[in-house]
């Protein structure tokens, strides 16, 4: 007998990222392009997509020159089902909201991060659909005029930061659509902040520090998951020192290939973005790292080329260890790491910081 | 060194030879036995009672409910404002019947709803889905399906269930019908024996018909503020109409109740281990006695006071360990049977228990060695002492001094008379609600008091009867003389005798005390000819309630005259839980009554009703020290309502006692119109029976209904009542064959003593019956002497029973009532039993060898 402990939490699953494809339900709004982006609106909530998140990681330090890392992701799931819809509760499950809050502590070599699962229940979790206002608990997300409020953590760990645009955002790949899959509507509406300048305090361990640095946020919002055959993604933000930023993500298959819709962006020090198709870049694994609670093996350190901006950097992390379980809620396990970036830009040297974030990889936890 | 030789070759042979030392021994295994068995059973149902509660507390810290009983759900905004609070859980619960269970008495399910996405956060719960690959349908169905549910995989083995089966519960006369999703695993699914079930919190506001209410919102806070603190603070945000409180205070009122209940088992069953230790100092200075000689011997040879003093310690603290080591043994295998009673009574007078698991625990064996040791040590002290000062050259010529050999019993009278006196000081002591140590310590002191008196009355017995058998055979003289000869050992005997018996007269005096006062109180008070509830109404704490149009329904039947609706629920009065019933005081003071405490019920009644005020039971009235005319206030869902107390009532029906006003009132102000039991009363000249038939296939099959005639209702709760009992009875039963042991114990000894005497005896011509004849007169003389002075004895502690302890544990005044049948049935029982218990002597001592007995010495 296969006896699964399942911890109610976990019912959940969204297998946001996981290849399992839910059946999609017709009510949901497909991603299609020519969408027509109207802000502050589009940062608010799209309840008639099936699933939306709002992104940020970034890279801060200290005065005394330590440095921190940080992701904050709300995630909103939009759940469809006639009996639901006759019951006049309250309670009544019409959204999920999920959260991954995690802090890589670089000097310290710690890496901590918590989750949240909760439905709106009067006002536990939520999402403005006008504005940027979205938050779990004690955890949000809030944009006032420029500028976005963070704060997350827990009473040992907490994390308070303003975030402000450095460059306008930048919609991503083509026509208003960023594609996941061939199939109509595979796709999701796509928005990046790539360079946001960060103040703010970490609270670690009873002490307060003022911390600074540069984020990045992204909002996604679509209907489609992962489509058949797709096992994960590898995803790059890149925040360069000469004022430009890449994003990469390539969705890898089953038999080990790389998926045709894989595409990436530069955006250049004034602003301006040119998108790149998956024949634009590589991105080559050069060492893996096997995590010893999950048994998965990352690939941690890379080259990344992109010929046509004479661009070579090799990536490394700046901890091994920064691997999610998320157990609790979206029952994902994934490595979402601050990174370091060095190499040469058309024969210069060039440093660079970022984030990286691979799934997929513990594939093998979920057949235990 | 001596010490250690003296005790190899003089006492333990004594000990292991004699078949006395064996019977004490068993004496006193049975006594710790009993008290072991009671407190190993206590102990598994509490510590099945806490686990239940622990594992269902979880980890919640506070919890937060409606006074008047209804919480608004919107209170959650409120709390989320206070900081301390790290995670909330939002709880919508009721007890409902499983509609199609398969045993008869019907399967009550804890039904909870909770938020599943928080609830692991407070509860532990593991789930087992359906077979196969990794799916979880099963979990994301009991969210958003309203059909799913999640049973325990306990309570789906019983039944027979998987997942994927249908599942159905009853309320109000519909069914909800539900598809198990998940088999829940773990500690939370072993509460309340497996019959719980979780629901979403939305499905269950749906279906529950509970939408934008709660019944509780449990708390996890942050562990550096002091919950104290919390409490004040969110008192303040919150206002007067909710509670906030530690979930453990949810239970003190139940265990309060439970703590009396346990204590005065383990008081009842202390009786044996008093009747045991009257066992060992009664062997042991028969032993004494016995073993002048060799005491004498072994003092000329240069042993000293001390050393002796020491040795008969010693046996009788071997006695003292080896009965408490058997004591234990037997206690447990007696506790398997015990805990079952106790967890059946206890569920059905405070609180569901589950069943507990037997366990010996290490600290209840040492427990129950150490008062072996204890009690031997104790009893063998004034053995030893009068071993000790026995002069070597008396010892060994077996003379007895005057003052040795008899007794002072005007000094024990005296001191008999003294500790009675101070035991009445004790019983007078102003009254605590909860265990009643003073009502206790004035009966054990009534115990001592008419202990000391044995001797004084055993002479004037002995007189009486010398006067009496002037004319009777010589047996019966013999005897007599016997018995005031060997007054220093019988003494000791009757007076363990006479404990078990008084305690037993005393405790049959309470329960029929209890057992009349109950029945005269339901003859008076229920008065309807037909009660009608639903069927899960007896078994337990059921929220399953009728429809009020249920009323008008039976109302319409021709037959009928009159029908009382009773509804009863909880508020918290005074930060406690109470019982409020809200009835048609109207047709319960025209067709029945309440036995007021001042006044004539419908008078009381029709008053109650004209100034919209409320009579409370006396255990209430005792709980709150409330009384006639005192101004309460009640917390509704609309905020307070100002009233007072328009009557004090006597009532036996519940533990906590309950508050009663007209049911308009609890409809106006609690918006509650659900209805608990209808009370049906007939036209004259209806049969009962017939207007039952046609309710029941009017109304029973249909809504799950059950209806009972009051004859039948009436012996119902007779039979609980007498249920209730059983454990007190097989208790005094015991203490009675540890008291039988102890007659037995004496009277071989007297005729290991007597050997020559009745060789001689037989010699000069007495027939084996005359022989017999003389120890069983014996005997019986023990036995009248033992019942004469239990009678007396009883009867004070019973007076200590009802109006003291009984008064303090449990609140209720009971009429004192004497069995004038127990003075005979008495005195048939400590004849049988001293004739019992004088039996194998007599016969041994019948079947003395003559020759052998002769040439003793």
């Amino acid at each position: 007998m296969n006896k699964m402990r399942i911890i109610f939490a976990l019912g959940l699953s969204l297998l946001l990222f996981q290849a399992a494809v839910y059946a999609e339900s017709g009510h949901f709004e497909k991603a299609l392009p020519g969408y027509e982006y109207a802000f502050p609106r589009d940062h608010g909530s799209h309840p008639d997509y099936l699933i939306e998140w709002w992104y940020f990681t970034g890279n801060l330090s200290a005065e005394d020159k330590s440095s921190y890392g940080y992701e904050l992701t709300f995630f909103r799931r939009g759940v469809e089902n006639p009996q639901t819809e006759q019951n006049p509760s309250r309670w009544t499950v019409k959204d999920i909201y999920l959260a991954h809050f995690a802090v890589t502590d670089i000097a310290g070599k710690t890496f901590y991060y918590d989750e949240k699962i909760s439905r709106e229940a009067i006002g536990k979790a939520g999402a403005n659909t006008d504005k940027m206002q979205v938050w779990i608990d004690q955890w949000s997300a809030i944009q006032t005029g420029d500028t976005m409020q963070l704060s997350a953590g827990d009473k040992n760990w907490t994390l308070d930061l303003n975030l402000t645009p450095l460059k306008p955002l930048v919609i991503q790949g083509e026509a208003g659509i960023s594609k996941k899959g061939e199939a109509e509507g595979a796709a999701s509406h796509y928005y990046s902040f790539t360079r946001l300048q960060t103040e703010g305090t970490l609270f670690v361990n009873g002490k307060k520090t003022p911390v600074s640095g540069l984020s990045w946020m992204d909002h996604e919002f679509g209907s489609a998951l992962l489509g058949e055959g797709q096992v994960g993604w590898d995803w790059f933000s890149i925040q360069l020192d000469d004022g430009s930023e890449y994003m990469f993500y390539q969705i890898r298959e089953k038999d080990g290939g790389k998926d045709p819709i894989s595409s990436g962006s530069v955006i250049f020090p004034d602003g301006t973005k040119r998108h790149l198709k998956a024949g634009d870049f590589t991105l080559t694994p050069q060492s893996f790292w096997k995590s010893p609670k999950s048994g998965a093996n990352y690939p941690l350190e890379w080259t990344i080329s992109v010929p046509s901006e004479q661009l070579i950097l090799s990536a490394k992390p700046a901890l091994e260890d920064q691997e999610l379980v998320t157990n609790k809620s979206t029952r994902v396990v994934y490595w979402e790491g601050a990174s370091l970036f060095t190499g040469e830009k058309a024969g210069q040297p060039i440093t660079g910081k970022g984030y990286i974030e691979l799934t997929g990889y513990a594939a093998a936890l979920r057949d235990k | 060194m001596t010490q250690g030789i003296l005790l190899k070759f003089i006492s333990l042979r004594h000990l292991i030879r004699e078949k006395r030392t064996w019977l004490t021994l068993i004496g006193v295994a049975l006594g710790i036995s009993v008290f072991v068995s009671i407190r190993i059973a206590n102990q598994s149902v509490l510590s099945a009672y806490h686990q239940s509660v622990d594992a269902f507390a979880g980890e919640t810290t506070l919890e937060v409910i409606g006074r008047s009983g209804r919480l608004d759900e919107t209170v959650l905004i409120k709390l989320r404002e206070e900081p301390a609070i790290l995670k909330i859980a939002p709880v919508v619960q009721t007890v409902l019947p499983m509609a199609t269970a398969k045993s008869k008495t019907g399967e009550m399910i804890l039904l909870l709803g909770v938020d599943l996405l928080q609830e692991a956060d407070f509860r532990p719960v593991e789930v087992e889905g359906k077979e196969g690959p990794f799916n979880l349908t099963s979990a994301f169905d009991a969210l958003l399906n309203p059909e799913s549910i999640l049973l325990t995989q306990q309570f789906a083995n019983r039944q027979g269930l998987k997942v994927g089966d249908r599942f159905a519960l009853r309320k109000e006369g519909t069914l909800l019908e539900f598809e198990v999703s998940g088999l829940i695993q773990g500690k939370v699914a072993q509460t309340r024996d497996g019959n719980i079930a979780f629901i979403d919190i939305a499905t269950a506001q749906w279906r529950l018909q509970k939408l934008g209410l709660l019944d509780r919102i449990d708390l996890i806070t942050e562990e550096s503020v002091p919950v104290e603190t919390i409490i004040t603070r969110l008192s303040e945000r919150l206002g007067d109409q909710v509670l906030v409180r530690r979930p453990q205070q949810r239970n003190q009122q139940v265990e309060k109740m439970l703590f009396s209940f346990q204590m005065n088992l383990t008081a009842l069953s202390a009786i044996s281990l008093f009747v045991g230790l009257f066992l060992i100092y009664n062997t042991l200075l028969v032993s004494v006695v016995h073993r002048r000689k060799e005491i004498g011997l072994l003092r000329s040879l240069g042993v000293d006071r001390a050393q002796i003093f020491r040795l008969f310690t010693i046996e009788g603290i071997v006695i003292g360990t080896t009965g408490g080591f058997f004591g234990v043994l037997m206690g447990a295998l007696l506790a398997r049977g015990v805990v079952q009673i106790l967890s059946k009574t206890v569920t059905s007078l405070y609180v569901s228990i589950p069943p507990s698991p037997f366990s010996l625990p290490p600290a209840l064996f040492i427990e129950g060695v150490l008062i072996g040791i204890l009690v031997s040590t104790f009893s063998a002290l004034f053995p030893a002492w009068q071993a000790a000062r026995l002069k070597p050259r008396e010892a060994m010529e077996g003379v007895f001094g005057p003052e040795e050999g008899g007794i002072d019993h005007r000094r024990l009278l005296a001191l008999g008379g003294l500790l009675g006196l101070i035991s009445y000081a004790f019983s007078q002591w102003p009254m605590v609600w909860g265990f009643s140590w003073n009502g206790y310590l004035a009966a054990g002191l009534v115990l001592i008091a008419f202990s000391l008196i044995v001797p004084t009355v055993i002479l004037l017995f002995s007189k009486g009867i010398r006067v009496l058998t002037k004319q009777a055979g010589p047996s019966w003289r013999l005897a007599q003389g016997h018995l005031e000869q060997a007054i220093r050992r019988n003494a000791p005997t009757i007076s363990a005798f006479m404990a078990a018996l008084a305690m037993m007269i005393s405790v049959v005096i309470m329960i029929e005390s209890f057992r009349t006062t109950v029945v005269l109180w339901i003859d008076q008070t229920i008065q309807s000819d037909i009660l009608g509830f639903p069927a899960s109404y007896m078994v337990s704490d059921s929220d399953e309630t009728l429809p009020e149009e249920l009323l008008a329904g039976i109302g319409s039947i021709p037959e009928i005259k009159a029908v009382d609706g009773y509804r009863s629920r909880m508020i918290s009065f005074r930060d406690e839980p109470v019982e409020l019933v809200g009835r048609d005081l109207d047709i319960h003071a025209k067709n029945s009554q309440y036995l007021f405490r001042q006044g004539r019920s419908e008078a009381v009644i029709q008053k109650v009703i004209e100034e919209q005020s409320v009579i409370i039971s006396e255990v209430l009235a005792n709980r709150f020290h409330l009384k006639e005319g005192d101004a309460v206030i009640l917390p509704t869902p609309d905020g307070p309502f100002p009233t007072r107390i328009g009557g004090v009532f006597f009532d036996y029906g519940t533990d906590g006692g309950k508050m009663i006003m007209n049911r308009p009132l609890l409809k106006q102000h609690w918006h509650d119109t659900k209805i608990d039991v209808v009370a049906i009363y007939l036209n004259d000249d209806q049969e009962p029976e017939a207007v039952r038939e046609k309710l029941l296939a009017d109304w029973g099959n249909k809504q799950g209904l059950i209806f009972t005639t009051q004859v039948r209702f009436k012996a119902e709760i007779m039979d609980i009542f007498d249920q209730t009992f059983l454990i007190t009875y097989a208790l005094e039963w015991i203490a009675m064959i540890v008291a039988l042991l102890g007659i037995a114990n004496t009277l071989f000894v007297s005729i290991l003593e007597r050997k020559r005497e009745i060789g001689i005896f037989r010699s000069i011509g007495a027939s084996q019956p005359q022989v017999m004849r003389v120890v069983l007169v014996e005997a019986f003389y023990m036995g009248v002497i033992g019942n004469i002075i239990g009678l007396a004895c009883g009867l004070f502690l019973s007076l200590l029973l009802i109006f003291v302890i009984n008064k303090a544990s449990f609140g209720w005044t009971l009429q004192f009532h004497f069995p004038p049948m127990i003075i005979l049935h008495s005195f048939l029982l400590a004849i049988l039993t001293a004739l019992l218990a004088g039996y194998f002597p007599a016969r041994k001592a019948a079947r003395t060898d003559l020759k052998e007995a002769i040439a003793y010495e």
